[in-house]
């Protein structure tokens, strides 16, 4: 087998394809489509450049009226240090440590994560069952994908009252029910269109291999979509993770959780607490990204699922 | 209408596959050419490349003595028929083969385009059902709709990719007369690309049998089964596979070549079935399988630890375990050097 | 090993009736193929046999035993499914280990059979690698190994080569067929190739809009075909059939047709009505070109060269016939020619209902092909 010219396996063969046309206008449009990647990065980039600059920056940079401080001039740990409750008041009406969020962090954890859980658990159930079954008829899947159509809010305040009734208002468990409710639709599409990947003969080998239809579906049908169900997983708990409004309606000091808890950050010498949002923003980035990274190798399989010969 | 050269075609893919090596092939106008070859030869990709949906890594591309390689797709006026009949079922048989008039610029008139679809039904035996939904069809007349609509915009070639392989066998057996029968009628320069041996002899002019992306062997049916280039072609062609028996070239004491080592070919056909201890019998063998196909038997046979076929009548059948002696025809006997696994003469 | 028998099955899938009061007793150790043309109910048969469809009516018995309502996994019968479904993350120890596991067989036992079974199957050096680095043929091997390790009673085959190329599908042909008959298993085979099932099974049952219909060996099915469906599904190129009326007067009966008469020995066409249509069938093999005047005048067409015969396709009374001849014998495309037809080899089927009428079945006597009737 003779060898291939290298030069003509590079992408500039793609040039040489237009090759009769090429002018001052040819040769600008790289330049151009870097241009553009440039800016969209910087526009996108930012937002997160300004928060996370802003957690170590002292009240006097926050936002002084007249200056834009692009910098931290003055590096601080003080809004962390505030914000974990490590910092002793000032002021006159200050006694002792500051403020803690952590206890709104955890209740934004085991919430989310419940919720998550709660979601996965009914809702990879579901798809199975109508990816493979058909279960509910062809109808089934929209009803529930209608589920989601409806904005909580329109919703909220019948759910206050029954919540309340119910005694669940203001509770971890009342939110992980919520928070399971909503995301279930999203896991019972994600996943059943994965599951619509698995060829049903597999499942029916198991079958005929002496599994029973439980058995079939945790030993070989699972382990196939655990790419996808990483990134369901990854999607729904950002989703929780993320949640304000139904927090702030239906928590209020118990089980309230650090979104909400990040809004009401404000003081009345200091206005709005900048510097101390920002570095609970920071802190309330990490977990999602640590989720994301590992399952990381799970979600290129999960969201190339089908493109893979397998 | 028009001639296709390919000069030097080189296909690799990202990832470093060579699908198409150095391929040198002159289709000429108005022929019939087959693509052949097991799957992942290159010859989709080859046909991809005609078409202009894969980009050659290099080499050049001409219809008619003009280099067409940049041009894109929709300038190359080439017809396409796929393996799965790309129909419209929400049309009619009429609508589905007149689309490529009604979209192409500028239109005909309504009664150019009724001329040119009656014409193309009478070619392809749909004018009683030019009314009929597509969707109403059988498989089969859905594939010939498909072709009906290529057709139709005059491509000056037509690629055919396995167009029948989801069709039953014995409507396939139908088709291929049929369409070679069309081909001669309109005289279009037609490539088809197929891994059957069956459909490429039956129908094609000339075959390209290729594999691991290289040409192997560029000639009409016959030469192609009686002629083989290779061992690799003498293996592909021919329906039962050709015999292959280690062998030793002798050629006397001053012989160049003594001692090289060489593959003797034999069909299955040109060996007939004798007695053990026959005078004539070149070889003796003990029958291991017999597969009877109905018209014929494949006699499998155990010659000396290497597995060999021949082609009985269902009349005079050994039996499994039966030692029989095996009659060569001489004249029909190849050979191969196991260096090159080329044809040698004589 | 065992029997597996159907007992007037009938499977339907919503309106759809996929099989139709289905009759079919394999034996111990045989080796069945179920031929059809697709969606004839070939994989339902085989689904409906396994368990993982319910009839609506009848019963499946396997060894005498009525399994109608017993569950798939319990049943001792194995499937090779025609997209194979290998688990895909398992290596191929695992897969074919993963049936044994379920019966709770003892871990060396498991070993042991599994070790057998990859080596039987040539697949003992892939045992450590998983189903997607593995070759079309290996992969192929690993399905069925996984059918066979448990030693079922029954082994059911669908379509397994079909996603094989032309030349390893033939050489896995005759080493499943040397391997059905090394280990003597009961083997269900569904084919739409009828190569595979003439050259395969015992018996072929040839199955046509979900009925049996025809049941026998595959050279009695090829010769004496009971009726047009199946004279068609087997045989390469297919049979002709061409469209004639009987003749019954001066009691001789013939099958007459505008460029050609044949003529049935009277003893076996009893019943027959004179002037009714039928239709008269030959294999390409069977249809011979001849010199001078005798015969029916004919035109060739097209010439289709397969190598070690050419079909030659014939406009015959304004009807395709398909003939095979050696390659030196074809005429050239345009040429007039005069054919004849093998006498031991001809059918005759009723127009209506398809069933064979007469068939010579290779018997001399039965049919006498004559010159054109105007003559």
């Amino acid at each position: 087998m003779t060898a291939v010219e290298p030069e003509l396996t590079v992408p500039g063969a793609e040039v040489k394809l237009v090759a009769p046309r090429r002018s001052v206008l040819g040769l600008l449009r790289p330049l151009a489509r870097w241009a553009t990647i440039l800016f969209l990065m910087l526009l996108y980039g930012f937002p997160l450049y300004w928060t996370v600059t802003m957690a170590f920056k002292p009240p006097a940079e926050w936002n002084p009226p007249g200056t834009i401080y692009w910098w931290p001039e003055n590096w601080t740990w003080d809004n962390f240090e505030d914000i974990l409750g490590l910092k002793e008041q000032e002021g006159i009406f200050a006694t002792g440590k500051s403020r803690s969020a952590i206890p709104y962090i955890e209740n934004s954890i085991i919430a989310a994560t419940g919720g998550t859980l709660l979601a996965l658990v009914v809702g990879v159930l579901a798809a199975y069952g109508i990816a493979r079954f058909r279960s509910g008829g062809r109808m089934l899947p929209f009803q529930i994908l209608q589920l989601r159509m409806f904005p909580p809010i329109a919703i909220i305040i019948p759910l206050l009252f029954m919540f309340v009734y119910l005694q669940l208002w203001d509770t971890l468990w009342g939110l992980i029910i919520l928070y399971g409710a909503v995301t279930f639709p999203f896991v019972v599409w994600l996943m059943r269109s994965f599951f619509q990947e698995v060829p049903r003969e597999i499942s029916d080998a198991a079958i005929v291999d002496g599994c029973t239809h439980w058995g079939a579906f945790f030993k070989v049908v699972l382990p196939q979509v655990k790419g996808g169900l990483a990134a369901t997983a990854l999607f729904v708990f950002i989703l929780n993770w993320s949640d304000f409004l139904i927090a702030l309606v239906m928590t209020q000091d118990n089980a309230r959780t650090a979104p909400v808890f990040l809004q009401a950050l404000q003081s009345g010498s200091a206005g709005q607490e900048y510097g101390k949002q920002a570095a609970l923003a920071v802190i309330l980035i990490l977990p999602p990204a640590i989720f994301g990274l590992a399952i990381q190798k799970y979600l290129v399989r999960g969201l190339t699922f089908g493109a893979i010969k397998r | 209408m028009a001639e296709i050269h390919l000069q030097h075609l080189t296909k690799q893919f990202p990832g470093g596959l060579i699908a198409v090596n150095d391929l040198d092939l002159v289709i000429p106008d108005g022929s019939f050419v087959a693509l052949l070859g097991p799957s992942g030869c290159g010859k989709t990709t080859t046909m991809n490349m005609i078409s202009g949906l894969e980009k050659p890594t290099s080499g050049e591309i001409y219809f008619d003595e003009q280099p067409i390689t940049r041009l894109p797709p929709g300038a190359r006026t080439v017809g396409f028929v796929f393996q799965n009949y790309a129909i419209f079922t929400h049309m009619s048989v009429t609508e589905n083969i007149s689309f490529g008039l009604r979209v192409s610029k500028p239109r005909p008139s309504e009664s150019e385009i009724e001329r040119r679809v009656g014409e193309i039904a009478d070619i392809l035996g749909l004018r009683g059902m030019l009314d009929r939904n597509a969707s109403r069809l059988s498989v089969n007349d859905m594939q010939k709709v498909a072709l009906g609509r290529s057709m139709i915009v005059n491509p000056a070639i037509f690629l055919l990719d396995e167009p029948f392989s989801n069709l039953d066998a014995a409507f396939r057996a139908y088709m291929r007369a049929e369409l070679k029968r069309i081909q001669h009628e309109v005289g279009q320069t037609m490539v088809y690309v197929t891994h059957d041996q069956v459909e490429a002899m039956s129908m094609a002019d000339h075959i390209a049998v290729m594999d691991a992306g290289r040409l192997q062997q560029y000639g009409t049916p016959d030469e192609l089964y009686n002629a083989p280039a290779n061992r690799f072609v003498a293996g592909f062609v021919g329906s039962t596979q050709m015999n292959f028996l280690p062998a030793t070239l002798v050629l006397g004491e001053h012989g160049a070549g003594n001692g090289r080592s060489l593959t003797l070919g034999i069909r299955p056909e040109n060996v007939q079935l004798a007695a053990p201890d026959a005078a004539e019998a070149t070889l003796a063998g003990k029958v291991n399988l017999i597969e009877p196909l109905g018209a014929k038997d494949v006699i499998h046979l155990d010659v000396a630890g290497h597995g060999f076929r021949v082609v009985g009548t269902p009349g005079k059948r050994p039996r499994v375990g039966d030692n029989v002696g095996l009659v060569f025809d001489s004249a029909r006997q190849l050979l191969f050097d196991d260096e090159t696994t080329l044809a040698v003469d004589g | 090993m065992a029997s597996v028998r159907l007992e007037n099955v009938t499977v339907r899938f919503g309106s759809v009736t996929a099989l139709d009061d289905v009759s079919l007793a394999v034996e111990d150790g045989e080796f069945v193929a179920v031929l059809g043309p697709p969606g004839a109910g070939k994989t339902t048969l085989l689904r409906t046999i396994v368990g993982l469809e319910k009839p609506v009516s009848g019963s499946v018995f396997a060894d005498d035993e009525n399994i109608t309502d017993v569950y798939p996994g319990d049943r001792d019968i194995a499937i090779m499914f025609q997209n194979l479904a290998l688990y895909p993350d398992r290596n191929v120890y695992d897969n074919l280990a993963f049936p044994l596991k379920q019966a709770k067989t003892p871990k060396a036992e498991i070993k042991r059979r599994v070790t057998d079974t990859a080596t039987v199957l040539h697949i003992d050096h892939l045992l450590k690698r998983k189903p997607g680095k593995l070759s079309g043929g290996e992969r192929q091997r690993v399905a069925l190994g996984r059918a066979m390790v448990r030693d079922p009673r029954v082994l059911l085959l669908d379509e397994p080569l079909s996603a094989l190329d032309a030349l390893l599908r033939l050489e896995m042909r005759v080493e499943l067929k040397r391997l059905q008959r090394d280990l003597h298993r009961t083997l269900v085979y569904v084919t739409h190739d009828q190569v595979e099932a003439m050259s395969m099974p015992d018996r072929v049952a040839v199955l046509g809009s979900g009925v049996i219909q025809q049941v026998d060996t595959p050279e009695t099915v090829y010769h004496r075909p009971v009726n047009q469906f199946t004279a068609r599904v087997v045989g390469s190129p297919p049979m002709n059939f061409i469209p004639c009326t009987f003749d019954t007067s001066n009691g001789v009966v013939r099958v007459l047709h505008p460029e050609f008469s044949v003529r049935v020995q009277t003893t076996v066409a009893a019943g027959i009505v004179d002037g009714a249509s039928c239709v008269l069938g030959v294999r390409p093999e069977d249809v011979q070109i001849v010199s001078g005047s005798a015969g029916a005048a004919a035109n060739v067409f097209v010439t289709e060269p397969l190598g070690g015969e050419t079909v030659v396709d014939l406009h015959l009374g304004g009807q395709v016939v398909k003939a095979l001849t050696p390659p030196a014998q074809a005429p050239q495309p345009g040429a007039g020619v005069r054919v004849s037809f093998d006498p031991r080899r001809l059918h005759v089927f009723d127009a209506a209902s398809g069933a064979a009428l007469v068939s010579a079945g290779g018997a001399d006597g039965v049919f006498e092909v004559e010159r054109p009737s105007n003559s």
